[in-house]
């Protein structure tokens, strides 16, 4: 093989690798070239890897050169530099690293496969799946869509104690789509949207979220997350199409889903390796959960709570003293929602209210639990589950407050209040005059009646004042 | 290794609606045993690659060439993810007059020890006779129905991928094409099959037009056609088999 990278001239024989796209070559100690095949080779490719290497600089200045294979430098078939001699690109080569396929969890063994003297435990195993996670976003952040992920295109270093993403050449970026695509990794919701005029499927950071579970899920438990022993055996496209991973049966404890019967003793190692997930960590659990059975797509940094170390921003929200802001303001947010709820008959509309945006809910729940609300689960009993029907509770509720515009109704209710209670006090002083048990001399509830005031911020000090509680209210009335 | 015969595999196909009676008859129509894949330790849907190699007169002079190339093939399915999996079955035949079963099918390994015969670990690659490739092509569907059937009845959905390399056409006959094209067209109905190219080392009396001839016979998806005269071009031709056997798969 001969080509031409930077004018140089490389001539190598024996290719380190091969795929469908093309043959990967090692060219120094630190960098390896992808020659595609002649068939894969067209006019849209060789722009791609332009378009790639040009912004080789901008990427590596925004993720780094340590955990992506970004093209850097196009390889050319000839000494002329023209489009159509475009052949490949040169890239940073890591050597040594295995693929998360080499080094996955092998349930015949019943511990993770050993890579030259690299093994994983189930707690480096799971820290790696957050870091992968981790990668995707930063990706993610950069607009760059991976497509087509399969074990294939990730990489362990030992020497980071990183995983690498690689294949980045056939990632959706701009205006270049992917062209591959692993039918067992594929999300259902691009299947089921089917592939364009060009024969091509158009990914998302969702459909990312959904493959990168699957090949977390397989490097942890050893198969791939639909992959049943069954009766009649249906297969893994058939089984993700219709959302019955072996999460769904063993979380509905159940044998037969949509005429599906589970082998159960067959299931049996990969249900003792997912109840091992569970105990070690239940928040991966969940998120597996959540993305096969509730076909949520959240990635898993997001699912995490501000406080856990794993998470991104932990080290600002700690160091910079956002943590306690935000404690203070769930704490706030806590007072207020115990408040005495409102009965049905508030006329809200007149009333001002302050929606409650569901944020601090959201905070609450992830600062204080591990699990998915049982609202999530429970859902699955109503069969198929959409995407509709997951969305959570948001907590919103209503507190009644004075504004400008039920300020002279509150004004009214509170000035009737006070005149009643003034009427029946006075009624009460007459009646005990009229026996001699009161005192003549002292003033009549109806004289020391405070008065009502009639805007809305007084009438806010007002009744802070007097604490007066107006939901407390708005029940008697 | 476990077995069935051809018989008792038909009928179950037949009452599953996988083949149509009249496949199902043509494929019993030759009584025999066929060994099974061991599936029981697999975590994965498996699947099964079969090669048929051309071990015909036509092809001593390129000997060399192809036990360097059969390696070159196996090793790039040794790094397929499926191959990682535990779940790449490999079934290996050479044809001439008869059709030789270098290796039933067994669970590639990706560090080798597993059965899979290397060409070049001995003298197994002797070109002479004829080309039996319709005998050697129903032979082997009557293994992929055996093994189908197998896979399908302990629980688990198996697909199947077939790699022809060959230099000419068929001379023994024993079997009608447009038989061996039902039987393949029902079973890449059934998602059985999922891939069958016909790799083919054109000369002059076997052009590109034959091969491409010999392919709709057949009823295969893809004929690949490299020139007989380039060695280099006989290798490829066994790289391209592999990555037919793994496309989807092989990253």
């Amino acid at each position: 093989m001969r080509f031409f990278i930077g004018g140089r001239e490389h001539t190598i024989n024996a290719p380190i690798n091969s795929g469908g796209e093309g043959e990967i070559y090692v060219i120094e100690s630190s960098h390896a070239a992808k020659i595609y095949h002649r068939n894969e080779l067209s006019n849209e490719r060789q722009q791609k890897v332009l378009a790639l290497c040009n912004s080789y600089t901008n990427n590596v200045a925004h993720l780094g050169t340590q955990y992506f294979a970004f093209p850097e430098q196009p390889a050319y078939s000839e000494k002329q530099i023209k489009l159509e001699t475009v052949c490949g690109f040169a890239m940073q080569f890591f050597p040594d690293c295995p693929s998360f396929g080499d080094i996955n969890y092998d349930p015949s063994t019943r511990q993770f496969k050993c890579w030259n003297s690299i093994q994983f435990d189930d707690e480096n195993a799971i820290q790696q799946i957050y870091n992968v996670f981790d990668l995707l976003e930063k990706l993610h952040r950069s607009r760059i869509v991976l497509g087509d992920i399969n074990p294939g295109n990730l990489l362990f270093s030992s020497k980071s104690n990183y995983p690498i993403i690689i294949d980045l050449d056939a990632s959706q970026i701009g205006q270049f789509p992917c062209h591959a695509n692993s039918d067992e990794y594929l999300d259902p919701f691009v299947q089921q949207q089917g592939k364009n005029m060009q024969d091509i499927y158009t990914y998302s950071t969702d459909s990312d979220i959904f493959a990168m579970a699957c090949v977390c899920y397989e490097f942890f438990v050893g198969s791939n997350p639909f992959f049943l022993w069954a009766k009649p055996p249906k297969g893994v496209l058939y089984n993700k199409q219709m959302r019955i991973p072996l999460l769904r049966y063993i979380h509905e404890n159940t044998e037969n889903i949509c005429g599906v019967e589970l082998l159960s003793a067959k299931n049996d190692a990969t249900r003792k390796r997912l109840e091992a997930l569970r105990k070690k960590s239940p928040e991966l659990y969940d998120f597996f959960f959540s993305t096969f059975v509730l076909d949520k797509r959240i990635n898993l940094m997001q699912t995490l709570d501000r406080s856990n170390p794993r998470h991104p921003a932990y080290i600002f929200y700690t160091q910079s003293g956002f943590d306690e802001v935000l404690k203070e303001i769930l704490n706030a947010r806590g007072k207020l929602q115990a408040l005495p709820s409102q009965p049905a008959t508030v006329p809200t509309d007149q009333l001002g209210i302050i929606p409650d945006s569901g944020f601090a809910k959201t905070l609450q729940h992830a600062t204080t639990s591990n699990s998915l609300p049982q609202s999530s689960h429970s859902q699955l009993n109503t069969g198929m589950p959409s995407r509709s029907s997951t969305i959570p509770d948001s907590g919103f509720t209503k507190i009644v407050q004075p504004t400008s515009k039920n300020e002279s109704k509150i004004h009214k209710i509170l000035s009737n209040i006070f005149q009643r209670n003034n009427t029946g006090q006075a009624n009460e002083t007459k009646e005990q005059n009229k026996h001699g048990t009161g005192s003549a001399m002292e003033p009549t509830s109806a004289n020391s009646a405070p008065e009502v005031p009639t805007d809305s911020i007084r009438l806010s000090l007002f009744l802070k004042n007097y604490e007066i509680d107006l939901n407390g209210i708005w029940e008697e009335v | 290794m476990p077995s069935t015969t051809i018989g008792e595999v038909t009928g179950e196909l037949e009452d599953q609606g996988t083949l149509t009676r009249t496949s199902a008859q043509s494929l019993a129509s030759e009584p025999r045993t066929v060994k099974l894949a061991d599936i029981s330790r697999i975590s994965d849907e498996p699947v099964f690659s079969c090669f048929l190699i051309d071990e015909s007169g036509s092809m001593a002079p390129y000997s060399r060439e192809v036990i360097d190339g059969q390696s070159e093939m196996v090793e790039i399915l040794r790094k397929s993810n499926k191959c990682k999996k535990g779940a790449l079955f490999v079934v290996q035949y050479l044809f001439s007059n008869k059709v030789k079963t270098l290796n039933e099918f067994r669970a590639l390994s990706p560090s080798g020890g597993d059965g899979v015969v290397l060409l070049k670990s001995g003298n197994y690659y002797n070109p002479d006779n004829s080309t039996a490739l319709y005998h050697s092509l129903f032979h082997l569907l009557q293994d992929i129905a055996a093994n189908y059937a197998h896979a399908y009845s302990n629980g688990v959905i198996s697909s199947f991928t077939i790699g022809v390399i060959t230099d000419g056409e068929d001379t023994d006959g024993g079997v009608q094409p447009s038989e061996i094209k039902k039987i393949i067209q029902e079973l890449q109905a059934q998602g059985i099959l999922r891939s069958s190219v016909i790799v083919g080392l054109t000369n002059p009396d076997f052009t590109k037009s034959m091969l491409d001839d010999l392919k709709t016979r057949l009823g295969f998806q893809e004929a690949i056609s490299l020139s007989q005269n380039d060695p280099r071009e006989i290798r490829r031709a066994f790289v391209l088999a592999s990555q037919s056997a793994v496309s989807g798969q092989l990253k």
